[in-house]
């Protein structure tokens, strides 16, 4: 079984997101903090990383440029699901080493299909 | 030149009362006096009278003239005055743009006294904020005899820079030539400001309320989707309802979310040779389910010919996007993309669709900002915003398109927007950023 590690402070996106991904057959994991999500990734070693933006002690951005700096990490596969919208923002995630960018809005079908596709 | 009634016809009064007087006085002395007078003394009084004639009507002339001259004075007097008096800023230049004159408002927004800018081009108070096209545009309006209107951001003498609203008519000579330009200019920054931060609050708003909206979506969707136990079919009937309702709030936020983007950023186009084609193509593929899921098709027919035009990719899909949406709503069974050349050599798009058409007092307002037109809705669609057309008119006119409707109640509705070919543009002012076929 495939296993998910969904990094958000928002506790009820994290619990539907989680709850939605366990239904189509993956394992989750959910931190809400990013700091102890990076432990989390590095005992966990998930097969793909779903992680917020708009984060405490520390952004989204940075949490991905921890993982792109960790050899053991780095090969993680990561997909942005955040409530900014922005083109920018998507980009400059994406020029950061993300593999995809969700909207929170997205539907969950979306959200699905994007994790199947890299995990 | 303004006329002043009552002042005329207290000099026409005036100048009777002088004419009846002499005349009178003239005859009374030859009836009294020269009643009884040899000849040659009544040939002496006509020649004295005849003279003093003359010199009474030129008199009049001159008191006439001096009037008239009196009289343009004080209007030109007066006009000057409002001129100079006036709230807005008014520059007047020759025909090439030379500043001729500058009222004190002028001195007051900008910092430059008249003697430092008489003879001087008005591009001293140019910022670099403005974009090129924008001063392309207004030259070659003004060249060709209409009016300009617009905004621009100028720098005053101290460096600091203001927004102005501005308004330049040619003012022509007697054989129809244009001898100077006048502007006149209003300084809109603190309006500028409030409109900046109520699109910021729009825009700040918007999406603080996409966290909370993306909580209840994905609730609704794990409730409907049986992920926390079955529903019963009217416990389902409602959650549908929810989702629903919170689908159409989501448009609405992102609507007003790009709205508020588009106003505030003002955009700098990221003009490429468009492949509209393909864009058309990538469009349709994105409607193609929730058009199936209403009942709807989708057809296509581009021309062969269509001529090359720089457009932003991006910005022309969120076009085409929203008026697929539009159509969708409105149409029963069909919507039709064509795109092709107009006799203008303008490229043409227009999306058709076989819904209800669009009431003839209702075109004109229909790109306007929270407007939407009463037509009968033809599927199971949804409500939009009143957004979606607005932004569309203000990116097509962003390219200096046009955009508009046509409709013929009863035989569905129609909306058309034409970009300018490359031909009727120039490179001139770095217009084309990203042209790699020059």
């Amino acid at each position: 079984m495939k296993r998910i590690l969904i990094i958000d402070d928002e506790p009820e996106i994290l619990r539907h997101v989680k709850k939605r991904l366990e239904a189509n057959g993956f394992a989750c994991t959910a931190s809400l903090d990013p700091v102890e999500g990076l432990k989390e990734a590095r005992t966990e070693k998930p097969n793909l990383i779903l992680l917020d933006l708009m984060l405490p002690h520390m952004s989204g951005l940075g949490v991905l440029g921890e993982i792109k700096k960790d050899p053991a990490l780095a090969k993680i596969p990561v997909v942005i699901l955040t409530a900014l919208g922005d083109e920018e923002v998507a980009m400059s995630a994406m020029d950061a080493g993300a593999v995809g960018f969700l909207n929170k809005s997205c539907s969950p079908l979306e959200l699905v299909t994007m994790v199947q596709m890299y995990a | 030149m303004t006329k002043n009634p009552h002042r005329r016809g207290l000099f026409i009064a005036e100048s009777l009362t002088i004419i009846i007087v002499f005349f009178g006085v003239a005859a009374l002395l030859e009836k009294t006096m020269f009643s009884n007078a040899p000849l040659h003394m009544l040939k002496y009084f006509y020649a004295i009278r005849g003279a003093g004639a003359s010199l009474l009507v030129m008199g009049l002339a001159i008191l006439f003239i001096m009037e008239q001259h009196r009289r343009s004075e004080a209007e030109l007097k007066k006009l000057s005055q409002a001129v100079e008096q006036s709230p807005a800023t008014i520059v007047i230049t020759d025909r090439n743009g030379t500043i001729e004159y500058v009222n004190p408002r002028f001195t007051k927004i900008t910092g430059y006294t008249p003697e430092e800018v008489l003879g001087k081009n008005p591009r001293i108070l140019k910022s670099g904020r403005t974009p090129p096209d924008e001063y392309k545009s207004l030259w070659e309006t003004i060249a060709s005899g209409k009016d300009w209107q617009g905004e621009l951001v100028n720098r005053k003498k101290n460096g600091e820079l203001y927004d102005e609203s501005l308004s330049i008519s040619p003012i022509r000579d007697r054989r129809g030539g244009i001898a100077h330009f006048v502007a006149v200019l209003e300084d809109i920054t603190e309006r500028k400001k409030i409109e900046q931060f109520k699109d910021e609050l729009v825009g700040n708003v918007s999406h603080e309320i996409r966290t909370p909206l993306a909580v209840i979506r994905w609730s609704v969707e794990n409730l409907r989707d049986g992920l926390a136990g079955p529903l019963q079919p009217e416990q389902r009937e409602i959650v549908e309802g929810i989702r629903k309702n919170c689908e159409r709030l989501t448009k609405i936020s992102n609507d007003v979310l790009d709205f508020s983007r588009l106003e505030a950023v003002h955009a700098r186009l990221n003009l490429q040779k468009l492949d509209l084609p393909s864009l058309i193509q990538e469009v349709v593929r994105d409607f193609q389910e929730p058009y199936s899921r209403q009942g709807l098709s989708l057809r296509t027919k581009i021309a062969d010919d269509l001529p090359t035009v720089y457009a932003d990719s991006d910005m022309i899909l969120q076009v085409l996007d929203n008026l697929l949406d539009n159509a969708g709503r409105f149409a029963h069974h069909e919507v039709a993309v064509s795109a092709d050349k107009q006799d203008d050599g303008c490229l043409r798009v227009s999306i058709d669709d076989d819904g209800a058409g669009i009431e003839p007092k209702e075109i004109g307002g229909l790109f306007s900002r929270f407007r939407q037109a009463t037509r009968p809705h033809g599927g199971t669609g949804y409500k939009g915003t009143g957004l979606g057309l607005a932004i569309c008119k203000d990116i097509v006119e962003r390219h200096r398109g046009h955009i508009w409707a046509e409709s013929t109640a009863g035989r569905g509705g129609r909306i058309h927007f034409s970009l300018p070919t490359q031909s009727s543009e120039s490179n001139e002012g770095g217009v084309y950023e990203k042209d790699s076929h020059h």
